[in-house]
């Protein structure tokens, strides 16, 4: 290096000498030229060296340094960093991890260690000393060699003769036939040799494991000390090859290529690169959980986080901050620690926030999605291909964020919104609580109402309003003028929204409604008889069910559920506490009687009631009104009959849109949508968004943002408004959790589509499935049943028997067979007294048509995977011999001591204290697989259940032992599953009289059977 | 001829690296597979906590004490003192509505077994038990036997060791099943055999510490009994006077718990089918501070004071 500097001195030098003799040439040059007035050319003698060198050397530097940062990764290459801190933090931790065994469990861990392996030398010292084994281990590695050596003979002559065979072929194809004789000899004489060798390597081979049992035999002692030692040392070769995984961890862009994943905005599928986790790169290395590691933290102040409202809300702005007393400041900061946990921390005055990308990934959700297939931004969105944090995250005011990037990072909740993109029937995603929430919100407030929504085509719903066509035969003027102006005044969490009606249009409705009903003539409610007992009716309305959808009395939906606008369990229905306020006493009979009569499509269910029932409940809930303090506004009965009035509220109706939720008059009914399509919402960029007055940062809304536009429009829609363009839409007035979660699935709603080899498959079994989530919400059968992991059963808790409650229908699909199913919907009573007369919660009668019913038995189905299929299960294969094994042993278990079978009178064996379904009718309720199974252990299908196991916990043994099965060589849990089958096939085909022909030993058939049984 | 060599070394040396560099990106597998293996190795198999982990329901987790270690006791002190019962004795009896005549009870009507007072105000099957003991003498694991017999649980009450054996027995001609519920709240079953047999036996492990109610669901609605699991030696019942004894006890600073089931009906409903369904209060419990010293009977008597 120093010759080298000292060369380049040298040369700068020689180069200025050159220089200072050139000047001087060029002076005399000038002075002589100026003699002679003659010019020689100047540019021969120059010398350029001097400028060459200077350039150069910059050029080099240059060079250097554009090499110098593009491979530091300072600058360009920031993901190279966090690989290597990857590295180091992963290899910290693992050595923590390792000293942490060490010294806690040191010395008895080197103890037992120690212990283990001196225990292991003896055994072996013991054993070489035994010369039996020293014998047989000889004779087993001489074996285990000759082994080899026969088996490489054999591999030598095979190789040899697939050799011949390929010229003897060759020459068979010139017609060389003299050729191929010469080597067809050979063959033949392979072909013996193959065939000895084999035989002596299968015979050395079988002798080899012969002596390798036997070996074992005294080898046993040392095989369990190494498994012991191993496991001994188990964590530690674990933490070891996690080091030995770091050491080798590369620094290199991770990438996966996304083929036709998405569509873009012009509805072909391009190409992505997905690049996330070249800095992410602990997403998926369990050992970075908090638990183990901490993260890197960065401190900001409290101003600088309020700015940072790309990433973070903060609760209250930077003045508003400092205007508090220090101990406010400080709650202040931990209620965003807390909200923000495992991102921002609490550091002194200050907050913390992480800056590193080593963040751990629940792994719930990655055991069923392939992140080396589908990428991260299919979920989160963001510049797959970008290697800067800020250009991949693009979030929208991030410091040099890619401006142009549409599809900014999604945080938080809002990443649950991308599940709808490859699951978009679904409603009840198990891990993404937060979107199913809001897709049964929406479904549930009705927003289709007066939005287009995606995916409305696949089950048909209803209109979420009631009846308006003549709505003063239920209600009165005067309420329904005070409904109006704020339906939430009188019940604080009803579907219905707040119009912020004028007194004068509410009027005008009421006006317009009240002339519908004058003008009808299709419906008169039934006379209510007006002897009830209220006392009686109160039971009645606590025990048949009417709690499952209704909220009573101390059953209150808005106490019990942390969303009340969600309409599931006792907030199905209306809240009926303040109902004599608000209808009248012959119309609610007559609803009691038969809902139908008033609205053909309502959901409320019939429940079978006599006229006696009925009256009581109507009785019952007359005396609940409204407390005194509250008054309802008067409305002029005049102005009621004006004309001008009338057409107003007319008006008035239809530029609402109140036809969305309720059935008013033919023609108006079929008025389109009175707002825009939320079909793809979520492709709207921010700038598409009227913000109208609101400021920036104001804490009502998130921020001028995409989420923090449609979060503000749900929680008050009317915000936006400005003198110029009044908005419409009524105010649900719902919480916090409920606008996130509806903004969240709106989130979702674009046109982007996924294709459908990154969807999962979807197939029949799928559709019912979503289709049957529908249906059950829809009907609010998850009110009283508990069906798989679906939320719900809500009326259990008001059953404390568990007998008495409403049966689990996750098995459904497995358990009755579905056309007896369609006849129980469609007549829950089957003539009779249903399934378990004892019950005192009934199931209502929906009136539902078969199509609407197969939903729901399509759903059973799809729960249990299985596709719609017609089959006879009545016909049980046996013999007679077996069903009459099966009589003996239900005598034997004495059966009838809890159920019953079709006897002489069903209301005597109610009364016999028998609490457990009917037997008769299994031949044609139940599916003869669950019955079986049923038989085996019955808690295994239905936990807490109160029938007992007869045969062990599924089939294990059995109490009563039987020779002759015993003799066809039957084990005990053979002849279990044995005797479980005769007492079902005895279950099938007791009703049929084959029995009573026991003489005749006929095998039964289907002709036979089915005239047989009595039904 | 210098200049000619710095440049020709410049553009050498950006070449070796570009080159260098483009050499380095080879594929290579995912490295966290080991670590998450690791984890598991960490998290699964590690440091496993006493028999109080596998308790189930909100009874069994205050009775049972944590991680226990059996070690030799010398000199040890014993305890033991008497259970007395204040209050209203009078107990409802049971009606039976079904299989009065296979159960041989005349009257229709069974005496309940849930209060036995003896004399001096003694209390019975109450249980008593050293709530924080973590080391002393090991547990043994008799057999319990627990019979069915005139349509009643005999012994009522009694204490199973963790990883014994309980024989359920029927001594009735008639259909009883044993319906074994992990908590009070009836929801999940520990075991529920039928024994439609007389004289059948059905032998089942108890795995798990903790208060298991039985009731025979064969519409016997008053059958109801207990079995108390622990898993450690220094448990026991009251006699029918209501004394107790506990013995070989490490000396040292002890919580001693008395537990009693309760025994008034708080619900008797009659049903539609003339079965009634009995609820009873919820149990006694009273906790006492001692100190065992070697070699010498500490005297600790309890009393129950109705509610």
């Amino acid at each position: 290096m120093k010759t080298f500097l000292r060369n380049i001195s040298n040369n700068i030098r020689e180069n200025l000498a050159q220089l200072s003799i050139d000047i001087k040439v060029a002076a005399r040059e000038l002075s002589w030229r100026n003699i002679r007035g003659l010019a020689k050319d100047p540019v021969e003698t120059r010398n350029y060296a001097t400028v060459y060198m200077i350039f150069s050397g910059l050029l080099f530097l240059s060079t250097v340094y554009a090499a110098f940062n593009e491979f530091s990764g300072r600058e360009r290459r920031p993901w190279k960093k966090w690989t290597n801190e990857y590295k180091a933090a992963g290899l910290k931790i693992a050595d923590s991890l390792r000293n942490a065994i060490e010294t806690k469990n040191g010395e008895v861990f080197r103890k037992k260690l120690a212990e283990l392996e001196a225990a292991k030398a003896r055994a072996k010292d013991s054993l070489r000393k035994y010369p039996a084994y020293v014998k047989l281990s000889d004779e087993y590695y001489k074996l285990a060699t000759q082994l080899r050596e026969f088996s490489k003979e054999l591999a030598d002559i095979k190789a040899y003769d697939s050799q011949d065979y390929y010229t003897y072929t060759e020459a068979l194809k010139k017609n060389d036939f003299n050729t191929a004789n010469k080597i067809k000899a050979k063959l033949d004489n392979y072909k013996v040799q193959i065939e000895g060798k084999t035989k002596q390597v299968e015979e050395t081979r079988k002798k080899r494991d012969e002596k390798k049992v036997e070996l074992d035999k005294y080898e046993k002692i040392i095989n369990e000390l190494d498994t012991k030692i191993d496991a001994l040392k188990g964590k530690l070769i674990v933490i070891e090859n996690a080091k030995k995984a770091y050491n080798e961890k590369r620094v290199k862009v991770h990438q996966v290529i996304l083929r036709n994943y998405s569509t873009n905005n012009f509805g072909e599928y391009n190409m992505d690169v997905d690049r996330c986790q070249s800095c992410h790169a602990a997403w998926n290395d369990s050992l970075f959980s908090e638990k183990y590691y901490k993260g890197q933290f960065k401190e900001v102040s409290y101003e600088e986080f309020a700015e940072m409202h790309w990433k973070f809300h903060a609760p209250v702005s930077a003045d508003e901050y400092q205007a508090k007393k220090p101990e406010e400041q400080k709650k202040i900061l931990e209620e965003v620690a807390k909200h923000y946990k495992g991102k921002v921390k609490v550091s002194g005055n200050k907050l913390a926030i992480r800056k590193d990308p080593l963040q751990y990934h629940s792994p719930e959700i990655m055991k069923v999605h392939n992140i080396e297939k589908i990428g991260c931004t299919g979920c989160h969105a963001g510049q797959g291909r970008a290697l800067k944090a800020s250009h991949a995250h693009s979030r929208h005011g991030e410091p040099d964020y890619d401006h142009y990037w549409e599809r900014p990072l999604v945080q938080g909740k809002f990443v649950e919104s991308s599940c709808q993109s490859c699951h978009s029937t679904a409603i009840n995603l198990p891990m993404a609580e937060t979107v199913s929430l809001g897709k049964k919100l929406v479904f549930d407030l009705g927003c289709n109402g007066c939005h287009a929504l995606p995916n409305q085509e696949k089950y048909p719903v209803r209109k979420v309003g009631p009846n308006l066509a003549y709505v003063m035969k239920k209600d009165n003027p005067e309420f329904v003028f005070n409904w109006l102006l704020n339906p939430k005044d009188f019940y604080p969490h009803t579907k219905m929204p707040n119009f912020y009606l004028e007194e004068i249009d509410a009027r005008n409705i009421t006006a317009f409604l009240n002339n519908l009903t004058e003008k009808d003539t299709t419906y008169k409610p039934l006379k209510y008889p007006g002897k009830g007992d209220p006392i009686n009716g109160k039971n009645l309305t606590l025990q048949i069910g009417c709690t499952g959808c209704h909220s009573i009395d101390k059953i209150d939906w808005a106490s019990i559920s942390k969303t009340p606008a969600l309409r599931e369990g006792a907030g199905f229905g209306p809240n009926l506490n303040k109902v004599g306020s608000k209808v009248n006493e012959d119309w609610l009979y007559d609803w009691l009687i038969n809902p139908k009569h008033y609205y053909s499509e309502t959901k409320m269910p019939s429940m079978r009631l006599t006229e006696q029932e009925a009256s009581d409940i109507t009785a019952y809930l007359m005396t609940l009104k409204k407390s005194e303090k509250t008054k309802f506004k008067p409305v002029d009965a005049a102005a009621l009959k004006d004309a001008n009035n009338i057409a107003n509220g007319e008006k008035m109706v239809k530029m609402l849109g109140c036809y969305g939720c309720h059935n008013i008059r033919e023609d108006i009914n079929k008025l389109s949508n009175v707002s825009v399509s939320l079909t793809e919402e979520a492709d709207k960029t921010t700038h598409e968004f009227d913000f109208g007055n609101t400021i920036r940062g104001d804490r009502y809304n998130v921020g001028h943002t995409w989420e923090g536009w449609i979060k503000g429009k749900i929680r008050d829609p009317r915000q936006y408004s400005t003198n110029r363009i009044p908005l419409m839409m009524p105010n649900f007035g719902l919480n916090e959790t409920e606008v996130e979660a509806i903004a969240v699935a709106i989130k979702g709603w674009t046109n982007r589509k996924v294709s459908a080899q990154y969807q999962p498959h979807y197939n029949d079994i799928v559709a019912n499935y979503d289709a049957g989530q529908y249906f059950v919400r829809d009907n609010n059968c998850i009110g009283c049943h508990q069906i798989e992991d679906y939320k719900g059963a809500y009326i259990h808790q008001q059953i404390p028997e568990p007998a008495n409650r409403p049966p689990l229908l996750t098995h459904q699909g497995i358990k009755t067979q579905e056309d007896w199913l369609l006849k129980f919907f469609n007549n829950p009573k089957l003539d009779g007294y249903g399934v378990r007369p004892w019950l005192k919660v009934r199931m209502p009668s929906f009136q539902h048509s078969d199509e609407e019913w197969g939903y729901a038995i399509r759903y059973f189905l799809a729960i249990k995977k299985k596709h719609v299929n017609y089959e006879n299960y009545k016909n049980v294969p046996t013999t007679p011999e077996k069903i009459a094994m099966g009589k003996a042993l239900f005598e034997k278990f004495q059966c009838v001591s809890c159920h019953y079978i079709n006897g002489p009178s069903m209301e005597e064996q109610t009364k016999a204290g028998k609490l457990a379904p009917n037997l008769g009718m299994t031949y044609e309720r139940l599916k003869p697989q669950y019955v079986h199974e049923w038989i085996g252990w019955p808690a295994s299908l239905m936990p807490g259940v109160n029938m007992p196991n007869y045969f062990g916990e599924g089939y294990t043994t059995t109490s009563v032992p039987d020779s002759s099965l015993a003799k066809l060589g039957m084990d005990t849990k053979a002849i279990a599953r044995y005797q479980g089958e005769a007492i079902r096939d005895y279950l099938f085909y007791m009703n049929s009289n084959i029995l009573n022909d026991d003489k005749k030993k006929q095998k039964p058939n289907k002709t036979q059977n089915q005239n047989k049984r009595n039904r | 001829m210098t200049m000619k060599k710095i440049i020709h070394f410049a553009i050498v040396v950006s070449l070796i690296s570009t080159i260098g560099c483009k050499s380095k990106s080879v594929r290579e597998p995912l490295v966290t597979g080991n670590a998450d293996s690791l984890k598991n190795a960490l998290e699964n198999k590690g440091e496993k906590k006493g028999g109080a982990e596998n308790t189930g329901g909100s009874a069994s987790t205050e009775i049972v004490s944590g991680e226990y270690t059996v070690e030799e006791v010398k000199n040890g002190g014993t305890l033991s003192g008497k259970v007395t019962f204040k209050g209203n004795a009078s107990v409802e009896d049971f009606v039976v509505v079904k299989d009065a005549d296979k159960c041989g009870v005349k009257g229709g009507k069974l005496k309940s077994d849930r209060l036995i007072v003896g004399p001096g105000g003694g209390l019975a099957n109450t249980w008593i038990s050293i709530a924080n003991i973590s080391k002393g003498k090991a547990l043994e694991k008799k057999e319990a036997l627990l019979d069915q017999k005139g349509c009643f649980y005999t012994p009522h009450i009694q204490l199973v060791a963790v990883g014994a054996k309980a024989r359920l027995k029927n001594s009735d001609p008639i259909l009883h099943n044993v319906h074994a519920y992990t908590d009070e709240g009836k929801s999940n079953n520990l075991f529920n055999e039928a024994m439609p047999l007389k004289d059948q036996e059905i032998v089942k492990e108890i795995t798990q510490a903790g208060v298991f109610p039985m009731v025979c669901d064969a519409g016997h609605t008053w059958m109801n009994a207990y079995f108390i699991a622990v898993n450690h030696p220094y448990n026991a019942l009251t006699d029918n006077s209501g004394n107790y004894e506990i013995k070989d006890i490490p000396p040292g600073k002890y919580k001693i718990r008395a537990w009693h089931e309760g025994y008034k009906v708080t619900n008797k409903e009659k049903k539609d089918n003339g079965d009634y369904s009995y609820t009873f209060e919820p149990p006694y419990i009273v906790e006492k501070e001692v100190e065992i010293k070697p070699g010498v009977k500490t005297e600790l008597n309890f009393e129950i004071v109705g509610r």
